[in-house]
């Protein structure tokens, strides 16, 4: 035998009852208690004392030999019946046998009972068959038996093998080792509190009182058997279904080997094998999340929203662009996304995103770099649903942006100053309208793919932002809740975009002339506005819209098709010559087109600068 | 104890908790009145098993190799003894329901179990399946609120409960008016809940409500 078998042997106490009402299987409850010995056990249930074994592999739970295993068990009730121990600890004739192997990765566990049960030399017979106690003696007698009962328990407890008396009409109990003290002309009964409720037949633990029987005290003549059954119901408490049986019993007083035995329980399918359960349900933890959060949007859409697609939110897939200068931020994102929900299925990526305006090395190690990075933006940007984007600077934003435009993903972006917040959400293009941005629309709804990007609203190609900045000016810093309104708000309203049924080609709703307040919800969870403006300051929020522009650096039609035509080329020369993106939109004609001269004067304290 | 008032304080709920208690154990019924070191508050635990209607096997996706061999030996061991009767397997649901005292609602919650006698639990699925077709109508659309899953409040365990938040209404209608007559808000109040979840409290409990 190898090594791995098992170990170690505990001594567990079960328990039965013999309350049950009709037609439920007898069983035996192991409960967690069961290593605490005996006394945790209430009142009206049975000890049963037994032996685990605990195996360390599936193999050695398999292998074991269960014929020997038995044989060992059954020993040690034979011994206890040859010394007399049974007589005064008849729980003793309960033992049980229970083998497991436990899979704690899957939370499976394998079991095996056996309940030792010794074979009589020669079978039983049944002399006379099961009657009602009702039918054997008096309801008198039978309500005194009940009396007798609940008095022997007193001193002892879990009394579940006793000797009922009968002399004349009187009904007496007795405690086994009084076996030989009762008096010649009396009748007794072998009584023991039975778990089983058929009406036919007694429950196991006869079996090995029959044994002891046999062995102490034989008799040519059948002897008698009160199967002791005790229900409440209603409130009402009644031993009446208890049944009594005569029985032909050999002896085996001369017995000295240990009887044969049986007593492997039999599964689910009624073969003789062991039995498994799948706990994981109840006791993995990411089981346990997965349904909790399960639970929750079942909730919401129970009570709330009935037409909330669950599935929808469930299986977006999320891209977050941001976190650019520092090391294991991706990675340590993603670990702590799966400490809240062990469901998520999350991984970090580290890369740099190549900016406009933010020349690429001339070496060939330099440029091959970039063109990886662009090529791994590219296929996670196409492998995801929803891409956010949730960088420091403006200029890291475009080659998401206009990669995100020509796939046709959705993409929130989230902005923030040191007291304001900006959550939008980029226009989403169909294949008809790149070239559309001249017929007429409607600015109270703007429809989706009319809804303008991040850098629709600039007249400047986003360029070198960070050279010539302070070193306040090169961290944006802000106030502390900001970055939570804003991303909480960034999600929400990605989920109600989805939950719309235009999805990203959803028209905007706008706080203009209080719309937000009067419009009426298409998507159930409701409003899908074009941009969030929050103002810290003043607690105040705005849901303003814009349209697309076609001069734009990011999303234009110009640009778009240069990317489509040109490839990395287009977007190399983008990153290397500064004024590449604004001679390619059309920004440089429109400023030439301005004539100065027209305009009377610059106030001193605005910028041409965009909002980052 | 007179009591007319929709929810119950800490010390009512002892109160009638211990009365309950008191009165199932003269009447060997077996609700027990159990102390508890987490919220210094007994709650009151029975427990019962039912009959289900499902004879299968809970376990139905095995890999194959955890298929149960079947063992051989032990099988022939058994061949010829004609002293075991084998009957039909069939599943029992071992219910373990408890009453826990709510401090935020101020009402009795009741906390149940169901376990297949593998020892697995039921899922809510599955719990809903049990829940009388006379009652599943009333409350279906409410499904998800009515019976929910939650961490029992004092062992942390997944357990399934009945959501307080109605049960304020429901006393108000339930409770009698009169401040004679003799009431036990657990008794009222389980005796209305319970058959939901296959909890029947027998009627002779009545004995501790009525005209006084």
């Amino acid at each position: 035998m190898n090594n791995t078998v098992a170990t170690p042997i505990h001594i567990i106490i079960n328990s039965y009852s013999i309350g049950d009402p009709d037609g439920v299987p007898c069983r035996l409850c192991v409960e967690y208690n069961a290593f605490e010995g005996p006394g945790h056990i209430s009142s009206h249930l049975f000890p049963s004392p037994g032996t685990l074994i605990n195996f360390n592999t599936l193999n050695a739970f398999r292998e074991i030999d269960k014929k020997n295993v038995l044989e060992q068990s059954a020993k040690q009730i034979w011994d206890d019946i040859k010394s007399g121990k049974a007589i005064t600890e008849p729980f003793l004739l309960s033992r049980f046998m229970l083998l497991t192997f436990c899979d704690l990765k899957k939370y499976h566990y394998h079991y095996w009972f056996a309940f030792p049960a010794l074979v009589t030399p020669e079978p039983v017979t049944v002399h006379k068959p099961a009657q009602r106690i009702t039918d054997v003696f008096t309801s008198n007698q039978v309500k005194s038996l009940q009396k007798e009962y609940d008095s022997l328990v007193k001193t002892v407890p879990h009394l579940g093998f006793f000797l009922v008396v009968q002399d004349g009409n009187s009904i007496k109990l007795q405690t086994l080792d009084k076996a030989n003290k009762v008096s010649k002309k009396a009748k007794v009964f072998y009584g023991f509190c039975d778990p089983c409720t058929l009406s036919e037949h007694p429950g196991w633990p006869l079996r090995n009182y029959l044994a002891l029987i046999a062995s102490k005290w034989p008799s040519q003549e059948p002897i008698s058997i009160i199967c002791y059954r005790d229900r409440s119901r209603e409130g009402q408490r009644s031993c009446d279904h208890s049944i009594v049986l005569e029985v032909n019993l050999p002896s085996m007083t001369d017995m000295k080997d240990c009887p044969k035995c049986v007593g492997w329980e039999r599964n689910q399918k009624n073969k003789l094998g062991a039995r498994t359960v799948d706990l994981s349900s109840s006791m993995d933890p990411n089981r346990l999340a997965e349904s909790s959060v399960d639970l929750n949007l079942k909730l919401m859409r129970w009570r709330l929203i009935q037409e909330l697609d669950l599935e929808k939110v469930q299986q977006t897939k999320c891209l977050l662009l941001g976190a650019e200068r520092r090391e294991t931020k991706a990675a340590t994102a993603a670990e702590k996304l799966k400490k809240i929900f062990p469901g998520v299925t999350s991984s970090g990526h580290q890369f740099s995103i190549p900016m406009p305006g933010h020349a690429v090395g001339k070496s060939e190690a330099a440029l091959k770099q970039v063109q990886e990075d662009v090529g791994k933006l590219e296929a996670l940007i196409e492998s995801h649903d929803v891409i956010y984007l949730l960088m420091d600077t403006r200029e890291s934003r475009w080659l998401p942006t206009l990669i995100a435009a020509s796939k046709r993903k959705l993409v929130v972006n989230a902005a923030l100053g040191f007291d304001t917040y900006l959550v939008l959400r980029h226009g989403l293009k169909t294949d008809e309208s790149e070239g559309s941005t001249a017929s007429p629309v409607n600015l109270a709804c703007i429809p989706g793919h009319r809804l303008g990007c991040y850098f629709c609203n600039d007249v400047v190609a986003p360029g070198n932002s960070t050279r010539d900045r302070t070193l306040d000016q090169q961290c944006t810093v802000s106030r502390p809740g900001l970055s939570m309104v804003a991303a909480a708000l960034a999600v929400e309203l990605m989920v109600s975009l989805l939950q719309h049924p235009n999805g990203g080609h959803a028209a905007a709703d706008t706080s203009a002339k209080d719309d937000h307040l009067n419009a009426s919800l298409i998507s159930p969870l409701g409003l899908v506005p074009h941009q969030i403006r929050g103002f810290l300051a003043r607690f105040h929020t705005i849901l303003p819209a814009s349209l697309a522009f076609n001069k734009c650096t990011a999303c234009s039609e110009s640009v778009m098709s240069g990317y489509r035509e040109q490839g990395f080329n287009f977007l190399l020369k983008a990153f290397n010559q500064p004024s590449f993106l604004e001679d390619h939109s059309g920004l440089t004609t429109l400023h030439q087109e301005i004539d100065y001269s027209e305009i009377i004067a610059f106030s001193d304290d605005e910028s041409v600068k965009s909002t980052e | 104890m007179s009591n007319s008032k929709a929810i119950l304080d800490k010390l009512e709920f002892k109160l009638v908790a211990k009365e309950f208690a008191v009165f199932s154990e003269k009447r060997h019924i077996c609700w027990q009145l159990v102390q508890s070191e987490v919220p210094g508050l007994p709650f009151l635990a029975f427990k019962q098993r039912l009959h289900s209607r499902e004879e299968k096997s809970t376990n139905q996706e095995h890999s194959r190799e955890e298929e149960d061999e079947e063992d051989d030996d032990a099988e022939r061991e058994l061949e010829d003894d004609q002293a075991t009767l084998v009957t039909e397997r069939c599943d029992t649901i071992s219910m373990e329901y408890h009453v826990v005292y709510s401090e935020s609602y101020q009402v009795p919650v009741l906390y149940f179990n169901a376990f297949h006698s593998d020892g697995k639990l039921l899922s809510l699925n599955e719990i809903w399946d049990r829940v009388p077709s006379l009652h599943r109508q009333r409350i279906e659309h409410d499904k998800w609120t009515v019976i929910t899953q939650q961490e029992h409040p004092i062992f942390g365990r997944p357990f399934f409960q009945l959501h307080p938040c109605h049960t304020e209404d429901l006393m108000k209608q339930v409770l009698p008016n009169s401040s004679k007559s003799k009431s036990n808000y657990i008794v009222t109040w389980l005796s209305s809940v319970g058959p939901l979840v296959g909890l029947h409290l027998p009627l002779v409990f009545s004995e501790l409500c009525g005209d006084g």
